[in-house]
């Protein structure tokens, strides 16, 4: 038992030294100055907030919104550079400096708060719905007990699902597998961000489907900043208040073929109105 | 020290995921290895008993499956075998759905993927054994059985053992690539439990001492199989 | 009885050749009786999983990313190793038992969760004298990847040291020659003949965990398959998962075979 006490403390050292994590990078503004560049994480696989167009490139309602920035803080649009990010690896990525700003449908929950500070939110989101074949007879949450959902790994309601709507929840890294298994029956519904579901419907291949189950809540969505460094921040805010005072935002709903919100309407109207 | 925060170790739905993740991850890993030794000895018989096209067989078997990522070959299982006709009829919804599940899946993939690094371990094992012992053995008069299961079998068995190890580990640290296809195992529920708390640094030290500490005790069992079982002149019975 | 041995391998490779034919012909009558819709779409983005673009130029991921991925983590690991490996060698313990620990973690660790570790750990840029030099996730996984090689490349090393016999140490001390020295020029010499097979037979289990690099984002063949999935239908995704597996075969199986040869080459020598 000696030995394995010795090599249990042995990790432990071996741990201290592999694990230099990076320092946190202050002065975010000035970083961004001096390297004449934006760098900015985004969805490449979630239309209508960042996808990538038949050309290949990344478009969207929040890629927009962050050239708007880029073009605001360093004069040019171009001069942003998008890095694609996944749920599970966008506060990461912040935190530990590989991009300076998430634009990538960050709902605003006061977990996230805890480690990384929000820009003005500046669209209200549906939360999770669940997609189900058609002769479905499921429409309520509570009906999923003990049912498999498909879902992703990571999702911030992933823990609600199992803990308290009792949901056998079958996780993926990505949405191509969980569509797959989806389809493949190994699970009856796959629950995720609604906005998303509502556009996969639209595919031919999605027909058979619905939205079985209706989002239990509406959630504000705002860039993530790293926390406490209130220049950067303040800079991003007043971009995001241009934007939203000269009606950008209700041109991008249009652009990207999203239905027009109240909530984007009013945040637009009171930006002009502050402004004038 | 470092300023760890270990505060959500409290919530009760984190530790039952972290006691389901393990002992996933234990069956799994049971499971593999069991069945890994059991395609090993019947591989490596197979290949003393000469006959060519078995032999073939065999040595193909080995090469497909220690040649391919086993992360490949789990998503594959995953992912195409139900489209191939491995499906069932779900009698309580009247569905088809795939026969293997995805702890099916991660498991026979973990076990030929094991199967096939064990079969070759034994081989070599019964090929290094002295040629004089076996011919001793003969000239003592013994049968073809009692030679395998009183001469060879007990040496090549020592023989095996350090390689086997080394196996054994190896499929261990590789049941944690069972998450990518939703294998709720350790590395399932760790990924969810930092991206619900952002204790990514935190839950990575734990589980990896988790992983480090189950594969020392099996390292270390085994060097007391090894120790328990040594007789001079094999092994490490020096 | 060499005779008959040699009649034995014979017949038996003429079994493997005929099995790989069987799967050639398999192949050509699927492609011929239906099949060819879903061999045309591997073809068609063939060039997509070999590279990364559509064209198949310029390089941008794909299974050649991975063979990159591979050759820079063993070259990685080949230097960490042999610092480790010598490490674990040293008389001063202060050197020593800190390496041991480092080989036994590495070793002990999972190679997916040490991917993870390194993707999440590391820092995405880091300031050196002013210029920010940047750690884009390919560098990440070559270290993720290289860590545990080294580890057992670290242990490839002792051991072929250790094999050389302890009277050649002594000889070389009574010579007059330093630690460094006889490394050099009398215990190196001799142990990298022992070291070259094992030092092989680490990579093609490499090269297999580079599948592993799909986690941290990077453009290798199994992210792209991961896109390809959205994309085609399931029954075309069969071929795309064979076309995979056995992408792999060919390019591991004869660097793994040469290994094995050599070992068995060396395996006599009495050092």
């Amino acid at each position: 038992m000696a030995g394995f006490k010795r090599m249990m403390g042995a990790s432990a050292l071996a741990l201290a030294t592999f694990f230099v994590a990076g320092a946190a990078l202050a002065g975010t503004l000035d970083n961004v100055k001096a390297r004449g560049k934006l760098i900015v994480g985004v969805k490449n696989d979630y239309v209508p907030y960042g996808y990538l167009n038949d050309k290949g490139e990344v478009v969207g309602f929040e890629v927009s919104l962050a050239k708007y920035v880029a073009k605001e803080l360093l004069g040019s649009e171009d001069k942003i550079e998008l890095v694609p990010v996944i749920a599970a690896n966008r506060i990461d990525f912040l935190t530990a400096g590989r991009i300076d700003a998430i634009f990538a449908t960050l709902g605003v929950t006061t977990e996230r708060a805890k480690v990384i500070d929000f820009t003005t939110e500046y669209v209200s989101a549906a939360g999770p719905s669940v997609l189900m074949a058609k002769e479905s007879t499921i429409s309520k949450w509570e009906e999923l007990k003990g049912k498999s959902v498909c879902g992703i790994q990571g999702s911030y309601y992933n823990k609600k699902m199992t803990e308290e709507f009792g949901i056998t929840l079958v996780a993926f890294k990505t949405q191509p597998e969980a569509y797959r298994a989806l389809k493949d029956n190994r699970c009856i519904g796959f629950v995720f961000d609604d906005m998303t579901l509502q556009q996969k419907l639209k595919e031919p291949d999605w027909a058979s489907y619905k939205i079985a189950v209706a989002p239990y809540e509406f959630q504000p969505m705002a860039g993530g900043l790293r926390k406490d460094d209130a220049e950067f921040r303040e800079a991003v805010d007043k971009a995001i208040d241009k934007a939203e005072a000269e009606g950008k935002l209700i041109a991008w709903e249009t652009e990207f073929g999203m239905p027009h919100s109240d909530y984007i309407a009013a945040r637009a109207k009171a930006a002009a109105a502050k402004k004038n | 020290m470092l300023g760890l925060d270990y505060s959500w170790l409290a919530d009760p739905a984190y530790q039952r995921w972290l006691l389901i993740g393990v002992v996933n991850t234990l069956k799994l890993a049971a499971l593999s290895s069991s069945a890994a030794i059991l395609i090993g000895m019947l591989g490596a018989l197979g290949f003393t008993l000469r006959i060519f096209w078995l032999d073939a067989l065999i040595e193909l078997f080995v090469e497909v499956f220690r040649n391919t990522p086993p992360l490949l070959q789990m998503l594959f299982a995953y992912f195409t075998l139900s489209t191939l006709g491995l499906r069932v009829t779900d009698p309580s919804t009247g569905l088809s759905v795939p026969l293997l599940s995805a702890f099916a899946c991660a498991a026979i993939s973990l076990s030929l993927f094991g199967g096939a690094l064990a079969i070759e371990a034994f081989r070599s094992g019964i090929e290094t054994m002295p040629r004089s012992i076996v011919d001793a053995a003969r000239s003592l008069g013994y049968g073809r059985w009692a030679r395998f299961w009183r001469i060879e079998a007990p040496i090549a068995t020592r023989i095996c053992l350090p390689g086997l190890t080394n196996i054994l580990t190896n499929l261990f640290k590789t049941t944690s690539q069972a998450s990518v296809i939703t294998v709720p195992e350790l590395m399932y529920y760790a990924g969810q439990i930092y991206n619900d708390t952002f204790r990514t640094l935190e839950v990575m030290i734990l589980v990896l001492l988790i992983y480090v500490a189950l594969v020392s005790i099996l390292t270390l069992a085994m060097a007391r199989l090894e120790a328990f079982m040594a007789f001079p002149g094999y092994g490490r019975g020096l | 009885m060499a005779g008959f041995v040699l009649h034995y391998d014979d017949k038996k490779r003429a079994v493997q050749l005929l099995i790989t034919l069987g799967v050639v012909v398999w192949i050509a009558v699927d492609a011929a009786t239906g099949g060819s819709a879903y061999w045309t779409r591997v073809l068609v983005r063939l060039p997509l999983l070999l590279t990364g673009s559509a064209t198949g130029w310029p390089v941008t991921g794909g299974f050649v990313l991975n063979i990159l991925l591979s050759i820079a983590s063993m070259a990685l690991a080949t230097a960490l190793g042999t610092i480790m490996g010598l490490g674990t060698l040293a008389r001063v313990g202060l050197i020593r038992v800190p390496n041991l620990l480092l080989v036994n973690f590495l070793r002990n660790s999972p190679w997916l969760v040490l991917l993870f570790a390194t993707l999440y750990f590391l820092p995405f840029e880091m300031r050196i004298f002013g210029t920010i030099v940047p750690f884009p996730p390919f560098v990440k996984a070559v270290i993720g990847l290289a860590l545990p090689t080294a580890a057992n490349f670290s242990e490839v090393i002792r051991g072929a040291v250790q094999s050389v016999h302890s009277g050649q140490w002594e000889a070389a001390r009574s010579l007059g020659y330093n630690t460094f020295q006889i490394y050099r020029h009398v215990i190196m010499q001799q142990a990298m003949r022992r070291m070259i097979p094992g030092w092989m037979n680490l990579y093609a289990p490499l090269m297999i965990a580079t599948a592993l690099a799909t986690v941290t984002g990077i453009q290798d063949v199994l992210t792209i398959l991961n896109t390809l999935l959205a994309m085609e239908n399931e029954r075309v995704i069969v071929y795309f998962y064979l076309t995979i597996l056995f992408l792999f075969i060919p390019y591991c199986y004869p660097i793994a075979a040469i290994a094995r040869r050599l070992e068995r080459a060396v395996k006599g020598d009495s050092l």
